[in-house]
């Protein structure tokens, strides 16, 4: 006990003493280990459980420590607030469409796997149409999937932002505000559609717009060095593999989310711990093929969401798709599916 | 109160009223309440049941949707599981690693193998036959290991793409839609992979078991949706990742799916991997309300499910139940209507009775009375005793009041008839206007003057009848400012006025303003004077004064110049007898002849300027004599006929058989020399002259047009006319043509038209002037006719050969009554007189003149023509002279115009003296005058001043004409 407190404060020590802005996650030649940072959303479900099981990977922190890497879990309100840090600060991230989209534009990533596969939805309250929503306070979170989804689901009726009053706000504020009246609507990703329903009768999902959730890595970390990649790749289908093996390690995983989530947002809502394991089956587990993305004759991945957004303007019309199908060309996640005992994938280390 | 009036339509009662207010607001109540059950107010928090039937239909539609989804779900679950556990079974993963590994040593041969691996297949096959059409095991190369039917194993799978993605490493399960046998099929995977001994997957994959189903079957025995994917016009769909249609409820072929608008609507929004419910208008003009529900499949890929309803299917219930509604509600505002009208009545009837009895009151009835029955409320009950009472009040006051009427009445009606009558008594038109400009009152006199009977003026407009048509806009407009207050009251106004016959009258006006109680202007009363005599008689007045005022002028021109004459007369005489003197004193050969011929000339024009003065003053010389006018205006036309200008002509018209003119010649022929001199300036070079002679009768109306102020008598009128075409005159020429010293021309001294019209006054004639601008100038001039038309113009012969003609002029008459006229000595003896100083040796004449330069130049010219001569310097000493010498002296030359005593009064005393002397009197004014002087003397003779040898031996002959005393 004594020697793990004593590490922790080495650790801690370290931590202070390392300068930031080590995207390259490179071991210095010092020999002081580099650290590798990785942005996850502990309000979203059920990235959130990934990235918390990943935080307890033992096995994977003793695989980086081992090539000299510190990891570290920085937490994040939503995924847009990591695009501008990724290649920077940030040398992986658990994010969205739009947040992955945009990091494919403004810096070079790898796509390891899909993190998620599920609905953000439109959540209104005594509205039954998606038209009605015309002159409504809806919020949302700028720059985020959920945003993209308010927009598709409002040009799906011929409406734009302009036919609405948009009211920035808090992924996990907007039930309680669409619960007292403050909104009629609100556009965002797990949990808080289940919250909001849940907790009022009157409120009615208008719209669900698919979106994934992927794990990222930077693309000069894979570069840099391809075994540390492999190894945050390997811990992502281990995830995986340890919570679809009982409902103890999937209620493990929800107590650490949970957790994680209470300390970014204390006033969150909560959900049960059955409605954390039906989201996460549902929209994780037994997903086919999950993580693994199968490439499919003439399916371009996140197209559809890259012209929506050159074509609203979020994106420079130079943009180029090029960059997104190149993130989606990484094949760590395949290599490791290929040597499941060399990469440990049936071996399970969570520790608290 | 007052009774209904015809003008403002029929007024409803109470009854009508309650019933139409209730109808009203029962009408506008039920509708609102219609409107805000079925569509609601969100202002109010209120939800209509069209907001909640479309929330329900939607509701339903989703639920429809997700059941549906969650059936796929589970039916897609149910197969994972069941090819899971089979393709992870030990045997089966064993006898599928055995028989593909072909260099094993086994004591099973393959074919065992296989059929047991299809045994498996088989059973699961048949134990849900209606979810699977078969099953196979497929090996790396493609090719077929084991399957539910065994006769396909060894052939080559046909669905090749699916087996690509099926094979990919990592994906353990995959779900793909394909095309089979004309119609699609579910593909359901499941890779088996190799374990090691402790269960560990080695990440080998040795084959993929895949399962193919129809999904229309499967998907109609999961979950039909009752009441909305069977009703009438709903549909169910679901689509495939390509958009392709994989089942639908009812069933739809995939040929005729691309066809219907419905279908294709649906699977466009379906494949958009979007949850959603909306309302969409289809291009056919339907409506339909759908849900979506995404099922995704994979981490790619999905399908898609699509609920529609017809809305006006959905809401048919709806508008049924809202007709069948508003159907209940109209019935229910009929029945209380019909109870509004009962009660209405009952709460009306007394109010009504009341009302007829109020009624009969305004109509005159005064005994009119109302009774409160029994079972009427207390309020109407008291309402009809307070009404009777006050009823009973108003009938007594009416008495009263009428009586006080019938006094007030008679009263005001003397006081009206007095007022009638004071107005009647006044002059002057006193009249009253509306502020319309009609007449609102008119006395007698007023009416008269406009030529109507009393009254009848009254409400004629008076601008419109009585106010000339020139005069009518400026006037209105005055009256219309005064009405409205913007100008302040004319009191003192002239006008003419129209009468009915059409006469004009001129009024003054004097006004007052007419105001009503509140200071409203309500007319103009007006006192209007008729000044038509009055201002004519003033203009008349002004006329007469101007004339007299110009004939007065005239006169005192007339005397001025006259006097002027007169002294210029006796100047001259002394000038042109020195000067006559001189010359025959002078060598014929000597350069002083020229020059005083020059003077003599000078003195001529100087006489001829002093008798157009003495002409316009009626002073000019006057021997009358019988004159043929036509034979005058010839000869001095033919005369002036050099003056033409280049170009002009003559007109001459002499009408024949004229009589004969008493008249000066010589002013005569001044009066045709001066006018055709005019013309001819006037008409200038091109123009026409024309003269004519004439004899006519004229009246007193044309003579008024006379330019002399004094007008001749009616009557024959020898005439001449001088004509030209040239530039004519205007009216301030005209007015001004006859005033002395006025001329148009540059070098003119104003004098010719003024002798003109002298020379004409004192023949008793008239002047007509005719001329126009750029028309030319007529002048005629009329002469009286004294001589009797049938004398002929041998009389006139006659008298111009000196003979006295039986009737001659004034001045003839009286010298022909001494009828001892003689004939003064030739004129050469005059000459050779005059040459010598010494005195003659002839008769003796006494020279009376207070002039001593005329005694002087007479005495020398009388010597001249061999008179002895004695002078006297005034009238006494001439008589003192003529007593002392009278018989020595045979002729008295006098001038009339002497201090202390005339030339006349010394006549007749040297008459007394010695009655026959023969006297020749002289002056400086016009004969006429004297002429009319020495009427009824004989022996005297007149001669004008300034004479010359000639004239004087001339007049001399005639008094004397044997010279020798």
């Amino acid at each position: 006990m004594l020697f793990t407190v004593r590490c922790h404060i080495l650790i801690l020590f370290f931590l202070v003493l390392m300068p930031s802005g080590q995207a390259d996650a490179a071991p210095s030649p010092a020999g002081h280990p580099a650290v590798i940072e990785v942005g996850v959303q502990p309000l979203g479900y059920p990235a959130a459980m990934i990235g918390a099981a990943l935080g307890h990977d033992a096995i994977l922190k003793r695989e980086l420590e081992a090539s000299g890497y510190l990891l570290k879990f920085v937490p994040f309100r939503k995924g847009s607030d990591m695009v501008p840090l990724m290649g920077s600060s940030l040398s992986a991230a658990i994010v969205g469409d739009m947040p992955a989209i945009r990091m494919a534009m403004q810096s070079e990533i790898c796509v390891v796997g899909v993190a998620k596969k599920t609905f953000t939805s439109v959540v209104g309250r005594n509205v039954a149409l998606l038209a009605q929503l015309k002159r409504k306070r809806v919020a949302y979170a700028e720059g985020s999937s959920a945003h993209h989804t308010l927009l598709q689901a409002l040009a799906s009726v011929g409406l734009s932002e302009r036919d609405v009053r948009l009211v920035p706000m808090d992924i996990d504020a907007m039930p309680a505000a669409l619960e007292a009246g403050r909104v009629d609507a609100f556009s965002a990703w797990e949990p808080a559609p289940t919250l909001a329903l849940t907790r009022n009768t009157e409120g009615r999902v208008l719209f669900r717009g698919a979106s994934s959730d992927f794990l990222v890595i930077s693309g000069k970390l894979v570069r840099n060095d391809p075994q540390a990649a492999l190894a945050l790749s390997a811990a992502m289908a281990r995830a995986l593999n340890w919570m679809r093996k009982s409902n103890a390690n999937l209620h493990q995983a929800a107590l650490w989310t949970e957790k994680e989530g209470a300390a970014l947002s204390p006033r969150q809502g909560k959900l049960t711990q059955t409605q954390v394991v039906e989201i996460t089956r549902r929209e994780i587990l037994d997903v086919p093929a999950a993580p693994v993305i199968v490439r499919l004759p003439g399916h371009l991945p996140l197209k559809g969401e890259f012209d929506f957004l050159k074509r609203l303007g979020k994106l420079p019309q130079d943009a180029a798709y090029q960059r997104v199908e190149q993130a989606f060309a990484y094949d760590g996640l395949q290599q490791v599916l290929k040597s499941p005992q060399r990469y440990r994938l049936g071996e399970f280390e969570y520790r608290p | 109160m007052s009774a209904p009036a015809g003008g403002q339509g029929r007024r409803t009662g109470i009854r009508e009223r309650i019933i139409a207010y209730f109808s009203v607001l029962s009408l506008l109540g039920c509708g609102a309440l219609i409107l805000v059950l079925v569509y609601g107010t969100p202002w109010l928090g209120i939800e209509g049941i069209h907001g909640l039937k479309e929330a329900e239909i939607v509701r339903a539609l989703e639920n429809a949707a997700d059941q549906k989804k969650q059936s796929i779900l589970t039916w897609l679950a149910s197969r994972r599981t069941e090819l899971a556990v089979v393709a992870n079974s030990n045997d089966f993963v064993g006898a599928t690693a055995a028989l593909l590994d072909q260099q094993a040593a086994s004591a099973i041969p393959p074919e065992d193998r296989v059929r047991f691996l299809c045994q498996h297949l088989a059973t699961l096959k048949r134990t849900v036959p209606e979810c699977y059409d078969n099953l196979a095991l497929i090996a790396p190369d493609r090719k077929i290991i084991a399957a539910s039917e065994p006769d396909q194993v060894g052939n080559r799978y046909r669905y090749r793409e699916f087996l690509d993605a099926a094979f990919a490493v990592g994906a353990a399960e995959q779900i793909g839609t394909a095309w089979g046998d004309g119609h699609p099929v579910i593909l359901v995977s499941r890779q088996v992979v190799i374990r090691d001994r402790v269960g560990r997957e080695t990440g080998q994959v040795l084959a993929v078991l895949v399962s193919v189903t129809r999904p229309q079957q499967s998907l109609e025995a999961l979950a039909l949706l009752p009441g909305v994917a069977d009703a009438e016009g709903n549909q169910m769909i679901l689509v495939g990742a390509q958009g392709e249609l994989l089942a639908s409820v009812p069933e739809r072929t995939p040929e005729l799916a691309a066809q219907d608008p419905l279908l294709a609507r649906l699977s466009r929004q379906a494949m958009t991997m979007t949850e959603s419910s909306r309302l969409e208008a289809l291009p056919d003009g339907r409506a339909i309300l759908s849900a979506y529900r995404y099922v995704p499949l994979g981490v790619a890929q999905g399908w898609g499910i699509a609920v529609a309803m017809d809305q006006q299917k959905a809401f048919a219930p709806l508008f049924s139940t809202t007709a069948r509604a508003a159907l209940f509600g109209l019935a229910m505002i009929a029945i209380a209507l019909v109870l509004a009208g009962w009660g209405g009545g009952r709460v009306a009837g007394p109010i009504r009775e009341l009302r007829n009895t109020v009624l009969a009151l305004e109509r005159g009835n005064l005994s009119a009375r109302t009774e409160a029955k029994s079972g009427v409320p207390q309020e109407i009950a008291d309402l009809a005793s307070a009404f009777n009472s006050m009823a009973r009040r108003i009938e007594n006051s009416h008495q009263d009041l009428e009586r006080e009427v019938a006094d007030r009445t008679r009263e005001l009606r003397q006081e009206k008839e007095n007022a009638r009558r004071y107005l009647d008594l006044a002059g002057v038109m006193l009249l009253l206007l509306g502020s319309d400009g009609c007449i609102r009152m008119i006395n007698r006199a007023g009416a008269q003057l406009l030529g109507m009977a009393p009254g009848e003026p009254l409400g004629l407009d008076w601008f419109d009848n009585f106010v000339p048509h020139e005069n009518k806009k400026e006037i209105r407009e005055v009256f219309e400012a005064l009405m409205r207050g913007e100008q302040q009251l004319l009191e003192f106004y002239e006008n003419r006025i129209l009468t009915r016959d059409k006469g004009e009258r001129l009024i003054s006006w004097h006004n007052i303003l007419m105001r009503d109680e509140e200071g409203n202007i309500q007319g103009v009363l007006c006192s209007g004077e008729d000044i038509t005599h009055k201002r004519q008689a003033e203009l008349e007045r002004g006329e007469l004064e101007r004339q007299l005022l110009h004939t007065q002028k005239l006169e005192s021109l007339g005397v001025l110049a006259g006097g002027i004459a007169h002294d210029f007369n006796n100047l001259l005489m002394a000038i042109g007898g020195n000067l006559e003197l001189v010359r025959h004193v002078v060598e014929p050969e000597s350069p002083a002849i020229k020059y005083l011929e020059n003077a003599y000339q000078a003195i001529k024009r100087a006489g001829d300027l002093t008798r157009q003065m003495l002409a316009y003053s009626g002073k000019g010389g006057y021997s009358v004599k019988l004159v043929d006018l036509n034979r005058l205006v010839g000869e001095n036309v033919e005369l002036m006929k050099a003056s033409l200008r280049k170009g002009a002509t003559f007109a001459v018209q002499l009408q024949p058989g004229l009589p004969l003119l008493e008249a000066d010649p010589g002013q005569i022929q001044q009066v045709i020399v001066n006018l055709v001199t005019n013309a001819i300036e006037a008409a200038g070079e091109g123009g026409t002259i024309t003269v004519a002679t004439g004899l006519s009768d004229f009246g007193v109306l044309q003579l008024a047009q006379s330019r002399l102020e004094q007008k001749p008598q009616p009557g024959r009128f020898l005439s001449v006319d001088v004509a030209d075409n040239g530039c004519g005159m205007d009216h301030a020429t005209r007015e001004r043509m006859f005033d002395p010293f006025f001329s148009t021309k540059f070098t003119g001294r104003g004098l010719g038209l003024s002798a003109v019209q002298g020379i004409v006054r004192g023949h008793g004639g008239a002047i007509f002037v005719h001329s126009e601008p750029g028309g030319g100038t007529r002048v005629q001039v009329l002469f009286p006719l004294a001589v009797p038309a049938g004398e002929s113009a041998v009389e006139v012969a006659q008298a111009e050969q000196g003979k006295p003609v039986a009737r001659g002029s004034v001045l003839e008459r009286a010298v022909a009554k001494q009828g001892d006229v003689t004939e003064l000595a030739a004129s050469g003896a005059a000459t050779s007189a005059v040459a010598g100083e010494h005195e003659p040796e002839g008769a003796m004449v006494l020279i009376v003149d207070d002039e001593e330069m005329v005694r002087l130049v007479c005495r020398a010219m009388l010597r001249g023509l061999g008179y002895r001569t004695m002078v006297a310097s005034d009238g006494p000493e001439a008589v003192a002279l003529f007593r002392e010498h009278a018989d020595e002296i045979g002729v008295v030359i006098m001038d009339l115009s002497m201090p202390q005593m005339d030339g006349m009064t010394a006549a007749e005393h040297l008459r007394s003296i010695r009655p026959d002397v023969r006297i020749v009197l002289s002056s400086g004014f016009s004969a006429a005058e004297e002429a009319r002087r020495l009427s009824g003397h004989q022996g005297a003779r007149f001669i004008q001043k300034p004479y010359d040898l000639v004239s004087l031996k001339q007049v001399l002959g005639q008094v004397d004409p044997d010279p020798s005393p």
